[in-house]
Parts: C-alpha cells; sequence; structure tokens
C-alpha cells in the first residue's frame, strides 16, 4: 500500500504529455524503421518475384546459407574463446593478490575503445602475408575464419571481461570462508562456490558476445578473405549491388539469432537479479604464491597481446612503407591522397560524437525520468521502457537498413489514394541521420544506467515537491539532476566512444559529403591504403582515451564534492 | 470558523484487493488525530488520499466547507512527512526546509527569516547548514517537519514519522511532536501501528483493519471501552475467556491475584515474566490461561511464586462482553 505511487497534478497532463512524446520518438526511431524492414523483405521488389517466394527462395540460396552457417560457427568459436580468455583474466584480478591489477584491467578494456577494423588492421600488419610475424617464418593463414576468430576474440574480449569482473565483484567472502570452515579445499571451493556463481555471467558474456561478433561487418571486412559471412553479404548485397530487398532478407537473418541470444539473455539474467544481499562481504583473496605465479603469466600474455595490437598499428601509422621503407614519419596522419577525404572525415565523426553524446544523454536520462518518475498512463509507460530496450537485440547492420528503408521514402500511401508526407525523410542524406541511428543503436544501455540510477532515489521525493506545491521540473532539476550526475557522465562518455568507432549502423546512412572516419577507414582500407587506416584508427583510439580519462577525472571530481551527501546516502540505498 | 475535514464514504482499490471500503471520518479542528491499524489496514492510503497523492476510487473530501476532492496534492496547503522523511540528500537542512517556499512568490528575505523561525522551532538553528547525512536520524525526521510546516499548511499529515528511529529517540520525540502540535493548533493526522503511540500522543484515535474504521474515540475510551474484539486485542493487551458462547474481555492489569485462602477462582501460576515496576504472571487453570499484571512488590509480599495456587478476582466493573473472540486471537 507504500511506495510508488506517483502524484497526480496540475502538470499530470503536461507529465503525461511528455512521457507520450517520448513513445512517439521511440515509436518513430525505433519501431517504424523496424516495421519497414519487415514489409520490405516480405514485399515484392525489382526483381519482380512476390514477397514470400523471394524470402524462401533466399532462404534456400546455397551461398547464403553457407554465409549463415559461417557465421554462427565463427560467432561461437570466437565468444567461446573470448569468454574463456575473459574469465582467466577476470579470475586474475580478483581472485589473486597478482601484482599489477590496475594495468592488466586498462590493458584488457583497451580494444573497447578502438574501431573492429583496427583489430584486423592490426592482425594483418602482424600475420598477413607480410606481417611481421609472418616475416619470421611463422605463416598461420590468417585470411579466412582464423583471422575472423582472431579479431573477433580481440572485440569481444573486453567486453566479456566486463560483465565477468561485475559479477566477481560482488561475489560474498562468506560463501568462501562457509565452505572453508566445511573442509573445502581450493578446487573444490572453485567448483562450488565461484563457478556456480558466475555461471550467469559465463552465459550473459557468451551471448552478447556471440551478438556482438555475429553482427560485427569490420573485422571480416579486413581479415576475411573469401570467407562469406552474413555482415560481410548484406554489405555487398546493399552497397555493392544495390539490393535493397535482398539486404532486408539478410537483415531478418541477422535479426534472428541476436534476438533469440537477447532473450535467452534476458530470461536467465531476469532469474538471477537477486543475489546481491545488502550485506555482502568482498572477497580479500589470500596468499598463494602459485597461483599468483599463473595469473601473473597468464596477464602478461594478455596485456602483451593488447600492446602488440595497438603497437602494430601504431607500427603501420608511423612507418613510411612497410615493410620496404621502415624509416619513422607523421606523413600518414596528414591523410594526402588517400581515399575517403582525411582528417576532414575525423572532424565529422567528432561532431557526430558530440552531438550523439548530448542528444543521446538528453533522450536516455529524460526518458528514464519520464518512464520511472512521473505519473503518466502506465499503458505508455511500459511501451516506452520495451521499445527502449529493444534496440539490444538490434545489430547495427539491422538498423542502418531499416533506416534506409524508412528515411529514404518520400510518402506513405494508403489504400484509396490517401497519401502522407514522411516526416523523417528530411533527415535523409543528412549529418543527422547518422545521430538518430547512433543515438537509437546505443540506447539500451545508458536508459538501463539512467533508470538504476533513479531506481536508488527515494520515491517520496516526486510526493513531497508535490505537497509542497513545487512544480516537478524544479525537483528534478535541484535534486534528480544533481544526484545522478555520475551517472549522466557515464551515458555521455559512452555514447561518444561508440559513436566514434561505430560503423554498422552509418555504412548504409552517411552522405556522400559527409563521412564518418570510421568509414573513412574502410575506404582506405579498400583502396590499400592501410598505413592512413591505421593511423585514423590510432587517431579515435588516441581520441576516445582522452574523453574516457576526461570522464574518469570529472568523476572523481564530482564524486569527491559529494561524498558530502552520499556517505550516508548509500549506506542507506544498500539498505533498501 | 469551523475547518474541520470530512471524508465521506472513501473507496480505493488496487485491482482485486480494497485498500479503503467506504470510509467516512470527520477530523476536528486542532486535534491530533492517529490513524491506528496493523499493516495493509489501509491507514497509510487514508492519509495518501487527504494529501491528494491518491486518488479515491469514489468518496468526497470537503476542508470546512470547501471540497477539495478533485484537488492536486499543490493546491491543498497540506504539510506531509514521509516515512522516509524524503529529505533531499544534496540540499543543506536550510535548503531543504526553504525548498516548499521558492515557489510562493515570497521575497528571499522572507524565506530566510521564515527558515530560521522553522529550525528554531524544531531546535536545529546550529544545525542549518548540514546536510542530512551528516544529521541524526532525530535531527533528520525534525529537518523533515520543518519543511512540511513552513508554507504555514492548514493541515499536518504524518505518515509513520517515528518508526524510523531508536525507541529512546523516539519516546522524546513523540512528546516534542505534541508539544509543537498543541502550540501551534494544527490540526494532524498521524498514521502509525504503535498502539501505545498512539495512545500517548493522541486526543483521537481512529482504529482500522481490512480497509475500514474499526472505532474511533479518545484513547481512555479506546483502551476502556473497545467496541469489538479486534479493538480491544489490538490495543493494549486482553484476556479472552469463553464461557457457553458468551465472552468476556479482561484486561492484565485488572485482573486481582490473591494468595490461597482468599475467595476466588483457583489457578496456578504457570509463568512469571519480570517487567521492572510490575510482573506478567501467566496463570492457568485446567485448559483456561489467563495473563495478569501484578506489581513487583506484591509477590514478594504475599510470597506468591513459580506453581504457587492462587486465587483469581474479576471484577465486574473491568469485564467486556462480547459475542465472539479475534480471529487468531
Amino acid at each position: 500500500m507504500k511506495g510508488n505511487h506517483r502524484p497526480f497534478g496540475t502538470d499530470e497532463l503536461c507529465q503525461a504529455a511528455l512521457a507520450g512524446l517520448f513513445l512517439a520518438l521511440l515509436v518513430l526511431f525505433v519501431f517504424a524503421p523496424l516495421s519497414e524492414l519487415f514489409l520490405k523483405a516480405f514485399s515484392e521488389g525489382d526483381d519482380g518475384l512476390s514477397g514470400f517466394g523471394r524470402f524462401a527462395g533466399t532462404l534456400s540460396d546455397p551461398a547464403l546459407r553457407l554465409s549463415f552457417w559461417n557465421s554462427l560457427w565463427v560467432s561461437m568459436t570466437s565468444s567461446s574463446l573470448a569468454c574463456g580468455a575473459a574469465l582467466l583474466t577476470a579470475l586474475s584480478i580478483y581472485r589473486t593478490r597478482m601484482p599489477g591489477k590496475p594495468l592488466v584491467r586498462g590493458l584488457a578494456l583497451l580494444p573497447l575503445f578502438a574501431p573492429t577494423m583496427m583489430h584486423g588492421i592490426a592482425l594483418v600488419y602482424l600475420f598477413g602475408n607480410k606481417g611481421l610475424v609472418t616475416g619470421l617464418g611463422w605463416n598461420i593463414g590468417l585470411y579466412g575464419p582464423k583471422g575472423i576468430v582472431l579479431a573477433e576474440i580481440l572485440y569481444v574480449f573486453p567486453q566479456a571481461f566486463l560483465i565477468l569482473s561485475a559479477a566477481l565483484e560482488i561475489s560474498d567472502r562468506r560463501l568462501y570462508e562457509a565452505a572453508e570452515t566445511l573442509g573445502a579445499g581450493t578446487l573444490k571451493r572453485f567448483w562450488t562456490v565461484t563457478l556456480p556463481g558466475l555461471r550467469y555471467a559465463l552465459l550473459n558474456a557468451f551471448f552478447s558476445g556471440f551478438t556482438l561478433s555475429f553482427t560485427d561487418f569490420g573485422a571480416p571486412k579486413v581479415v576475411g578473405g573469401n570467407f562469406n559471412v552474413l555482415a560481410t553479404d548484406i554489405y555487398k548485397q546493399v552497397i555493392g549491388q544495390q539490393n535493397l530487398s535482398m539486404g532486408a532478407v539478410i537483415g531478418l537473418l541477422l535479426l534472428g539469432p541476436a534476438v533469440a541470444a537477447f532473450l535467452a539473455e534476458r530470461a536467465v539474467s531476469g532469474l538471477h537479479s537477486a543475489t546481491v544481499s545488502s550485506n555482502t562481504v568482498p572477497v580479500f583473496p589470500s596468499k598463494n604464491p602459485l597461483a599468483e605465479f599463473f595469473a601473473l603469466s597468464w596477464c602478461s600474455l594478455v596485456g602483451i597481446l593488447s600492446l602488440s595490437v595497438v603497437g602494430a598499428v601504431l607500427v603501420a601509422a608511423l612507418v613510411k612503407v612497410w615493410p620496404y621503407d621502415l624509416r619513422l614519419t607523421l606523413d600518414h596522419f596528414l591523410f594526402r591522397n588517400v581515399a575517403g577525404y582525411g582528417l576532414e572525415s575525423y572532424k565529422n565523426s567528432l561532431f557526430i560524437s558530440v552531438v550523439t553524446a548530448i542528444l543521446g544523454t538528453a533522450a536516455a536520462f529524460g526518458g528514464a525520468y519520464l518512464v520511472e518518475k512521473t505519473k503518466s498512463p502506465r499503458p505508455i509507460r511500459e511501451a516506452a521502457r520495451f521499445l527502449a530496450l529493444l534496440p539490444l537485440a538490434l545489430p547495427g547492420l539491422v538498423i542502418g537498413l531499416s533506416y534506409i528503408f524508412l528515411f529514404n521514402r518520400p510518402a506513405f500511401e494508403f489504400p484509396g489514394g490517401f497519401s502522407l508526407k514522411n516526416p523523417l525523410h528530411v533527415l535523409y542524406g543528412t549529418p543527422w541521420i547518422l545521430v538518430a541511428a547512433n543515438i537509437v543503436h546505443f540506447f539500451s544501455v545508458p536508459f538501463l544506467t539512467a533508470v538504476t540510477a533513479m531506481r536508488r532515489l527515494d520515491p517520496a521525493f516526486e510526493s513531497v515537491s508535490a505537497t509542497l506545491g513545487v512544480p516537478l521540473l524544479k525537483t528534478f532539476r535541484r535534486v534528480t539532476l544533481p544526484l545522478c550526475f555520475p551517472a549522466l557522465l557515464e551515458i555521455g562518455s559512452y555514447f561518444f566512444v561508440n559513436a566514434m568507432v561505430t560503423i554498422s549502423a552509418v555504412v548504409f546512412l552517411y552522405p556522400p559529403s559527409f563521412k564518418p572516419a570510421a568509414l573513412a577507414i574502410v575506404n582506405m582500407e579498400d583502396a590499400g591504403d592501410i598505413a592512413p587506416a591505421a593511423a585514423m584508427s590510432v587517431l579515435l583510439l588516441v581520441t576516445n582515451i582522452a574523453v574516457r580519462a576526461a570522464y574518469g577525472l570529472l568523476t572523481q571530481r564530482v564524486k569527491k564534492k559529494s561524498e558530502l551527501w552520499l556517505g550516508k546516502e548509500r549506506k542507506e540505498y544498500a539498505a533498501a | 470558523m469551523v475547518r474541520s475535514l470530512r471524508l465521506i464514504e472513501i473507496c480505493k482499490s488496487y485491482g482485486p484487493v480494497k485498500a479503503l471500503s467506504s470510509v467516512s471520518l470527520e477530523v476536528p479542528q486542532g486535534r491530533f488525530t492517529c490513524l491506528l491499524g496493523p499493516s495493509g489496514c489501509g491507514k497509510t492510503t487514508l492519509l495518501r488520499a487527504i494529501a491528494g497523492l491518491e486518488k479515491p476510487d469514489s468518496g468526497r473530501i470537503f476542508l470546512g466547507s470547501r471540497e477539495i476532492t478533485g484537488l492536486p496534492p499543490s493546491a491543498r496547503g497540506f504539510g506531509v512527512v514521509f516515512q522516509s522523511y524524503a529529505l533531499f540528500p544534496n540540499l543543506t537542512a536550510r535548503e531543504n526546509i526553504a525548498y516548499g517556499l521558492g515557489s510562493r512568490g515570497l521575497n528571499p528575505r522572507t524565506i530566510q527569516l521564515r527558515v530560521l523561525e522553522m529550525l528554531d522551532l524544531v531546535g536545529l538553528k546550529g544545525e542549518a547548514d548540514r546536510y542530512p547525512s551528516q544529521l541524526s536520524g532525530g535531527q533528520q525526521q525534525r529537518v523533515a517537519l520543518a519543511r512540511a510546516l513552513a508554507p504555514a499548511p492548514d493541515l499536518l499529515l504524518l505518515d509513520e514519522p517515528l518508526s524510523a528511529l531508536d525507541a529512546k529517540v523516539r519516546m522524546n520525540l513523540r512528546r516534542e511532536l505534541r508539544n509543537l502540535q498543541e502550540r501551534l493548533g494544527i490540526t494532524t493526522v498521524m498514521v502509525t501501528h504503535d498502539q501505545e503511540e498512539a495512545l500517548s500522543i493522541a486526543d483521537e484515535v481512529v482504529v482500522m483493519k481490512d480497509g475500514q474504521i474499526m472505532q474511533k474515540g479518545s484513547p481512555l475510551e479506546i483502551y476502556d471501552r473497545p467496541a469489538n474484539p479486534f479493538v480491544a486485542d489490538f490495543v493494549g493487551a486482553i484476556n479472552f475467556l469463553e464461557d457457553e458462547g458468551r465472552v468476556t474481555a479482561i484486561r492484565p492489569e485488572h485482573v486481582r491475584v490473591f494468595p490461597e485462602g482468599k475467595p476466588g477462582f483457583q489457578a496456578e501460576v504457570r509463568e512469571i515474566e519480570f517487567r521492572g515496576a510490575s510482573c506478567r504472571l501467566v496463570l492457568g487453570s485446567g485448559k483456561t490461561r489467563l495473563v495478569a499484571d501484578v506489581p513487583a512488590s506484591l509477590l514478594k509480599e504475599k510470597g506468591i511464586g513459580h506453581g504457587c495456587p492462587v486465587r483469581i478476582d474479576l471484577p465486574p466493573e473491568h469485564c467486556i462482553s462480547f459475542d465472539s473472540v479475534p480471529v487468531g486471537a
């Protein structure tokens, strides 16, 4: 009978209207494009085939089926291997007294800040035909499935590491103590306490990794050789052959496993939400020289690999003509005579990322507030919540493709000669469509971050505001916003970093005169300008690290300032 | 002018659950009224309906002659203190108290004066610039009270304001709250599940159960003349004695205990619970079980101990008759 019944008042209507606006935006930018994609996949295309017939025909196309199976097993392999590696690394950090943990953590997360193309380029410089390692006499036959698996491992590893770290961070020391007093040895404790606690995180990491690599397009583009996967197929069909309806069918194929993984992950995490009790005692690993030795050896390997990837790209960017003229130069950073507009594209990316960060943060945070804290009709809030989480299951390529279908359409015709101008058509061919696609593509995680931050606030704040006759907007500005400021920074930097490196959604959407940097890398690589491509990758990586560092500093300052009023509160939240 | 609060047939359901079924109540002006009941009885829902935070499904609410049923909380001008206090953690005590004053078109000087007045009223002048996390639980509670009182509301609504505090602090604040209410003469409605708190603080106690009012009256009336077995059982301790379909109830302190040899029912002492000034005796006679509170000194004087046979007298003026015992008693 107590709890989150929200106030109704004069601005109830206003709140409902805002929530309705948020829902309308989600329908326009998430739901409508997807339905266009479905319509396109099943409708009659330029080839004169009727919808379902062509869809069935496409599904029985042997080349496409091969790509599908290729995508499937390559993603499963990369995700399993990456999860295994991430598990070892996370265990080393959270369950041993190994030295140098912050460094290992930093190096493990480094690949997050680079476009996936960079992993491919690094692999080419290390294991490619003229690569460093190949030159030493060890040719692994990079181009093809091996290269893709390697590149995807690099891509998936930090994500899996983040998920597993979060799970290890919250495990309870008392469980270990109980096991120890019952006489369980180290190995038995691992099997009976550590692994069961990690089961869900491992599944979650595997599913996320699978979806990421199943729908990634950057790495197979560089190191895939003649090995076809769905993600590159869709690119060839749409960009190469302008076969949009075929692209739509492949898009749906991409969507299938991604949605399945998403649903599986939701089901699993839904079952597993209540293991953290308020009085969890953190685990302090005991001294164990053998474990420390193995942990340090493994982490050194991870660190060296991570560094050599970045190192290889740095070398690629700084050396004149690999491997013939090894003099160092900064020429490649000037992007003269290369495909893809050079520095112009970097500026474009900066612009897109900043705008994405600002508008995306406003949308995710404002949306979460409307859904969580206002008194608007329940169906509106539930529908908005669903559509806000849906992008978690949408691969970037699918978003990009569905955006072409929707935004490219000048008008909607209805039966009976009635037609409606498409209000979104004006965005087509402008940088703003890239911003919209990015915000939608990366929307769910920031939205969840904002929701979590708001759920920690006392639900009675809004009631206090109502009974004191203070408009909700003032309470939002004076209380909610300051209390959620760290989450706000987190959301902004998440949008920025991802918008800087993404290719998948924007590859179909960028206007010819406004190319983002990550795409310039694709073009340069296509044209054989590998060194400038590497230089651009370095530029993006450095920018992202700088933004992340600034975020870290800012957060620290905010935390220091808010320590006064957060100290006790936090304990109360934890106890609630 | 009489400005009492009148609730007429208020109903409120959450899905199939009836939180309030046709509750009518008059809260007299200037008095301290307690809504008392076990959790889930609808007392908080009733308070929230008065505040305007919950919209009743049907029924009407009047303040004096003015109907306020459809008014939003802000237009009612009531002060509310929430169970969690809901102090804004990023604002100081001073800023919290000033929070509701800013949007009233007052000039900053007036606001500052009013805030000082409020701080003085709750005895927190020295704590004005502290954040809630730097204040003790009792101090936080006072800030919440000052914040609710600052806009000079017609009605003060308190939702279990003392439940989060230590026993000792709770007792002190209880008295302070009552003194403050008398001094300001403000009509006050407080929700509580603690019968002792309700009896000690209120002019009027409204006992609720399952969304309905079971009894309404002064603490003395509620305690001495409970209208039904539920109220008798919920407010204070009581014995129920069943005899041929008739139920007699008597409070433990009214049971008189004598040593063997005097007239009365025969029983034996089965348990003794020492409570400082008094002792609670569990007496038994066959299947009948009876609880009596006697002065601790009595046991010594009369030599009554564990297992002793005793005689019991139930003074008829303290016996209450009911048709049934309460469910679960």
